[in-house]
């Protein structure tokens, strides 16, 4: 068990304004924003966009709300990614945090004519290199490769929360990679084959209570879907108790001008609303 | 329990395993996870004694956070793109086609010579290929994906004078193709030079997936054992042709095993890629497609928990105009580029294409 | 990153008793002998499970001590240049039709899977029993002196059409043997080659299996590897052929594909192994494309992926 003083707990708990809501399009239909102990679930097929959503919410987090004289709409705070299957680009986040600074710079000038693919930096933002850096270091990143692994892995990063008053979110990607290798290691005793997943969830609720983290796990669809065979829940009873909001991601095709249509749509929720969006070089831009 | 035994490294005697076996604790996730004052009051073992077994082998098992900084100075240090040997060279081949009409009543006969000019992958990978990513090759029988697969091979031997690690599962390896397109590139080169450029390409044939997920096993032991070698510190390619070939007659049917055996396939390839910086290349074949979401009539075989795995997929296909065969890559799975951008690459009987089509579907 | 127990080609049997004992990956077994395996397993069983696990993992141990070269290499694995010198020494089999040799380069090659497909009554029956003979012609005529298999699925191997192809072969390197642009010291070779070179020899070297079900070629395919191991001498198999017992009575497609593709890995992993050329016999099957030309075409029939060649016979 892992010990937090006093004053690193009143700075958490302080620092519930920090948050601001992650992500103002995609959560615009949420009552009241997401809120730390928040659990989100992101789903879809391969290519939907999950993971580029997550490196779009990782930029938001870790860049500050300016820099000289800047405005980048970060929030500055930490972030643990835990990566399972391998998929996470660092140098994919470096360009979308490069992107943003130069958009930044473009509004800080008033200059709509540049080319957009013209990195040119003014001298005084000479040294970005070094800020991205520097916003890279407010990052965490693990890679585990089984579920026990995944267990002690969880279990281990208490200490780092601990610690790190400042770590704010808690990525998974994807709480979906061990199924098939449980599954077979449990000779379909699905008791067993959950036994692992089931201590991992109630690790991570205890983490959103007493840490205050906001969790977002992914879940990749591994069965081909159709008409007949609607969406099925594969991860354990608990971990769907535990998610407050899911979202469901999926590639829309429509063409608009030359770009895909990437949309987002938060089951369960009345309404239904849907979030379209591009995935352009620069990173994830909303339709709006 | 035996892994607990070994963990531990022997601080926690039969008799204590006994007890603690009996009180419900009987793997190692159990007693990882397990709260350590009821536990202690269950058995007679003392707090602190199950506190520190306990952090012990979380710390033997976990694995290590990286600061994104560390991260990315490691990664930088590592970080290749490859050409895939389709820039502007004109491989002049005389490849007899795959699929060849003849006269078997020996009256005329007609044989089809192609020249394969491939100019253009590159720009569709957004530079060739990456170190770190897995990307994969599919299509039908014929369209091309072994010849693809050698150009790459012999790119990366020839211009970067880097060494590769071919995985064949169907034979599909020529030496005298490879030959062929060497000579096609460069004319004037002496023995000693195409001995030295052939040598950096080692072969490994696999025809099943225990054998293929051993060769994988050997090559990652070799990488992470850090054997100081030339072959190992120079690797930085690994492609597998074709994987399609060794998956597919275990996956399916009610079989879970199968599925399983992908799935850790998969992750030795991402771990190549990943932990020790290579660019690993992989071809698929396709099944039939029916849904009406997809722009072609087939899609990638292995499945849904395969298609998560590359994070680059190039679809290619064969068009039929007449006489003419022309043949064309499309992107259809991207982390940089915008999807289902095509280039052609031209087969011709005889000419050059000089142009390519470049189509934004 | 450890290794998993489910990766090694153990029987499940063997799987699941390990995995209650506990053990899940290879480290587990790393100084485990096979009396402490207390798995209720017979102590032969017990050990050949550890000799599995153990010695695909510590390899590298005995070639670093032993020879320096070997240490060099992936176990298995090839250089490129000697793969290109290996395959520079493989003849090929020709078949006697000049235009067909030229189409292959040389005749049908070793090592790789060339497959013949036509509409039936087409010929694919006679060009297989053509190259049966033709595996066997002397080194002195430039062949490759070997014996070859011939796989049956249709019942259409018959020994009189195999006796009239190998007396015309006799006769036509006899025909060979005595023209006047050789030399003298190749005229006495070849001459003497012909000695063995006759119809009953020739019809002695082909060992034909009759195969009445998929079951029975599936099976077959397990079993040839020792018969090739006992014959060393044989350089051709030929399927005559795949698609006719596949075809029919199959209701699960994706079970059917399941089975042709480790078929067909079996046999490139023969013809690879013991450097024997593999020819398969299929037939074609009806596309109905409704989509580009609205014509249907002529389609290879079970959608094979592994040939190396792929030859459309027509009249």
């Amino acid at each position: 068990m892992a010990v937090e003083t006093t004053a690193q707990l009143f700075v958490r708990l302080g620092g519930e304004q920090a948050l601001d809501d992650l992500d103002t399009k995609l959560f615009a239909d949420i009552p009241d924003g997401i809120k730390p102990g928040h659990v989100l679930e992101f789903s879809g097929q391969e290519g939907s966009g999950k993971t580029e959503m997550l490196l779009h919410l990782i930029a938001n987090c870790i860049l500050p709300k300016s820099w000289k004289d800047l405005k980048l709409n970060g929030r500055s705070v930490d972030v643990v990614f835990v990566d399972t299957d391998y998929h996470f680009q660092l140098l994919r986040l470096v360009t979308v945090l490069e992107h943003r600074i130069v958009n930044a710079i473009k509004e800080a000038q008033n200059d709509n004519h540049a080319v957009e693919d013209c990195f040119c930096y003014p001298d005084k933002y000479n040294d970005h290199e070094d800020f991205i850096k520097n916003c890279l270091s407010h990052l965490f990143i693990v890679h585990c490769n089984n579920s026990i692994q995944l267990l002690a892995t969880v279990l281990s990063l208490e200490n780092l929360l601990a610690a790190r008053p400042e770590v704010r979110i808690f990525m998974i990607d994807s709480l979906s990679a061990f199924y098939w290798i449980d599954r077979f290691s449990s000779r379909e005793n699905l008791s067993t084959q959950e036994a692992n997943q089931k201590k991992i969830v109630s690790v991570l609720a205890r983490f959103t209570r007493q840490y205050h983290v906001v969790l977002i796990g992914t879940k990749q669809s591994l069965f081909a879907s159709s008409e007949k065979t609607p969406r099925r829940e594969y991860l354990c009873q608990k971990w769907q108790r535990l998610v407050n909001f899911r979202f469901q991601f999926s590639m829309e095709g429509k063409i608009k001008g030359t770009d895909l249509v990437y949309s987002v749509c938060q089951t369960c929720s009345p309404g239904n609303k849907i979030v379209r969006f591009y995935i352009k070089e620069s990173g994830i831009q909303f339709l709006s | 329990m035996n892994r607990l035994v070994s963990l531990s490294c022997g601080s926690l005697k039969s008799d204590q395993l006994d007890v603690l076996r009996s009180n419900g604790i009987k793997t190692v996730a159990d007693f990882i996870s397990c709260d350590v004052e009821s536990l202690a009051q269950k058995t007679s073992i003392p707090a602190k004694e199950i506190s520190s077994i306990q952090s012990i082998v979380i710390a033997q098992l976990a694995a290590f956070p990286l600061n994104g900084k560390d991260y990315y100075n490691g990664l930088m240090t590592r970080f290749s793109i490859f050409s895939t040997g389709c820039k502007n060279m004109y491989f002049k081949a005389v490849f007899v086609d795959k699929e060849v009409l003849i006269y078997y009543s020996r009256r005329q006969r007609q044989t089809l010579l192609t020249e394969v000019k491939f100019f253009s992958l590159d720009e569709l990978l957004d530079g060739g290929l990456y170190t770190g990513d897995v990307t994969e090759i599919v299509g039908a029988a014929g369209t091309g994906k072994s010849q693809i697969c050698m150009n790459i091979t012999l790119s990366t031997s020839m211009e970067a004078k880097k060494y590769v690690i071919y995985i064949d599962t169907g034979g599909s390896f020529c030496g005298e193709r490879i030959k062929q397109l060497l000579e096609g590139c460069k004319a004037s080169l002496d023995d000693e030079e195409i001995h030295k450029i052939l040598s950096r390409i080692s072969v490994i044939q696999a025809f099943d997936i225990f054998s293929m997920l051993e060769a994988l096993e050997s090559v990652r032991q070799r990488l992470v054992s850090e054997i100081e070698d030339e072959k190992t510190l120079q690797l930085r390619l690994v492609i597998v042709d074709c994987l399609a070939a060794v998956v597919s007659p275990v996956l399916g049917g009610q079989q879970i095993h199968g599925h399983s055996l992908m799935v850790n396939l998969s992750r030795i390839l991402k771990s190549l890629a990943v932990e020790h910086s290579l660019a690993v290349v992989i071809t698929n074949n396709v099944v039939a497609d029916s849904s009406w979401s997809s722009p072609f009539s087939t899609k990638p075989a292995l499945g849904p928990t395969w298609g998560h795995v590359p994070s680059t997929r190039v679809f290619i296909q064969t068009q039929t105009e007449g006489s003419e065969t022309n043949r064309i890559a499309t992107i259809t799975k991207s982390s940089r580029q915008k999807l289902h951008l095509s280039r052609a690459f031209c087969i011709d009987h005889g000419g050059v294409r000089s142009q390519a089509k470049l189509t934004s579907e | 990153m450890q290794r998993e127990l489910s990766t090694f080609p153990l029987s499940p049997n063997y799987l699941q008793k390990l995995s209650i004992a506990g053990y899940n990956t290879a480290e587990d077994l790393k100084d485990v002998s096979p009396i402490e395996l207390n798995l209720s397993l017979e102590r032969e069983e017990a050990l050949r499970i550890i000799q599995t696990v153990r010695s695909t993992t510590e390899p590298q141990q005995s070639s670093k001590t032993n020879q320096i070269t070997s240490s060099n290499n992936v176990p298995g694995s090839k250089n490129a240049y000697d793969i290109l010198l290996q395959e520079q020494s493989y003849g090929s089999i020709v078949t006697f039709c000049e235009q067909l040799d030229d189409m292959l380069g040389g005749g049908v090659p070793v090592g790789k899977i060339t497959e013949f497909c036509g509409a039936p009554g087409i010929g694919k029956t006679q060009i297989g029993i053509q190259l049966a003979v033709d595996v066997q012609i002397p080194d002195e005529f430039g062949g490759l002196n070997g014996e070859a298999i011939y796989i049956d699925t249709e019942g259409s191997f018959i020994v009189e059409r195999v006796v009239d192809i190998a007396a015309a072969a006799v006769k036509h390197m006899e025909h060979v043997a005595h023209s006047s642009e050789i030399d003298e010291t190749e005229r006495s070779l070849q001459t003497e080659a012909m000695r063995n070179f006759q119809v009953e020899n020739i019809l002695s070297k082909i060992y034909v299996f009759r195969c009445h079900d998929y079951m029975q070629l599936i099976a077959l395919s397990h079993v040839l590897p020792d018969f090739l191991l006992e014959h060393s001498k044989v350089k051709l198999i030929v399927v005559d052929s795949i698609a006719f017992q596949f075809r029919h009575d199959f209701d699960d497609l994706a079970l059917r594909t399941r089975l042709l593709n480790g078929l067909a890995q079996s046999f490139i992993k023969m013809a690879c192994e013991n450097q024997l050329a593999v020819v398969l016999m299929n037939q074609m099957t009806t596309r109905v494309k409704t989509s580009q030309l609205g014509q249907s075409h002529l389609i290879p029939a079970l959608g094979l992926q592994t040939c190396t060649s792929r030859l459309h016979v027509k009249k």
